[in-house]
């Protein structure tokens, strides 16, 4: 099977944006957790972390 | 010395003790000592170890078939499972070829941890596909970046950003959808793998590409991730493409001293 070419410095900067992403994302949440009932927002962590 | 392994929780519901016999052999051979050495090696404790063992342990009962063609798997579904079937089903319906990468891979073939996104890949989209995707997809989930369809559009999916989307009124867990940017993503578009999960039709990343990208992503999670999915599906995958990533993403002492 042809497998493509890898630009490892690409690869990087990708992964470095996908954290940079990541923490935009988190904040978001906290926003939104600031401003959401517990039960709420406890309710839906439950479906991910039970 | 492996009483616990057979302790009832592991076995699943139906198994008779002749299965669970038959497979005793298989699973000490195969699972227990590897994977006590590996986690001895990274100094895990016995209660990791335990966890590990067990999962590996559940994938050999369970029923799951890997032919060239597709991936059949049939377990209990978690809601991660039932979200991302969900959410995949409404991709089929317009006729969007997507592909799922990353740690949800992981989840789907039985590791313990959890994860508040789902990555995906969508094949490059003009905006009047994107806009039928987006009016099928807002019957059911809300975008979390923004409620305008040219926005996402234009100002995520155009300029290489994910767009994130989740149940109606929740905000985990979510979907992260995004275009292939680079020619890996293009190729793992083109190349997905077909799984068939209790019958319900997903398209995965190409184990022989992720195994090596969980490396070189490289946190300990991510390793244990690749790891995981190496023990369960050694015998079976392409170890010439797996070695050509592995070549190309710059981690074969990596993937030689954790996970081979």
């Amino acid at each position: 099977m042809k497998t493509p070419e890898i630009n490892l410095e690409e690869l990087k900067k990708i992964k470095e944006e996908n954290f940079k992403e990541r923490m935009e994302f988190i904040k978001k949440y906290a926003d939104w957790q600031k401003k959401t009932s517990n039960k709420k927002w406890s309710t839906q962590q439950g479906k991910v972390i039970n | 010395m492996f009483y616990w392994l057979f302790e009832r929780e592991t076995i699943p519901a139906g198994h008779s003790e002749k299965k669970f016999l038959d497979v005793k052999h298989q699973i000490i051979r195969r699972v227990s000592f590897p994977a006590r050495e590996v986690a001895a090696k990274n100094k895990k404790c016995e209660k990791c170890i335990k966890r590990h063992i067990n999962t590996l342990i559940f994938f050999l009962i369970m029923d799951v078939d890997y032919s060239s063609a597709s991936i059949k798997i049939n377990k209990v579904l978690n809601q991660l499972d039932r979200f991302t079937i969900d959410f995949c089903s409404m991709l089929e319906e317009a006729n969007i070829k997507y592909v799922l990468i990353s740690g949800y891979i992981s989840i789907l073939f039985g590791r313990n941890r959890s994860s508040e996104d789902i990555d995906l890949i969508i094949e490059d989209l003009n905006f009047d596909r994107f806009l039928s995707l987006w009016n099928i997809l807002l019957k059911k989930y809300d975008c979390l970046n923004t409620k305008n369809a040219k926005k996402a559009y234009q100002d995520y999916l155009l300029t290489k950003h994910a767009i994130r989307f989740s149940k109606k009124k929740e905000f985990i867990p979510n979907i992260e959808m995004k275009f292939p940017k680079i020619e890996l993503e293009l190729w793992v578009v083109k190349n997905r793998r077909k799984v068939f999960l209790n019958g319900k039709k997903l398209y995965i990343s190409p184990l022989e590409l992720q195994i090596p990208f969980k490396l070189f992503l490289g946190s300990e999670k991510d390793i244990e991730d690749a790891k995981h999915l190496y023990e369960l599906f050694k015998d079976n995958l392409d170890k010439v493409l797996l070695n050509e990533f592995n070549r190309k993403l710059k981690i074969t002492d990596i993937f030689n001293r954790y996970v081979k």
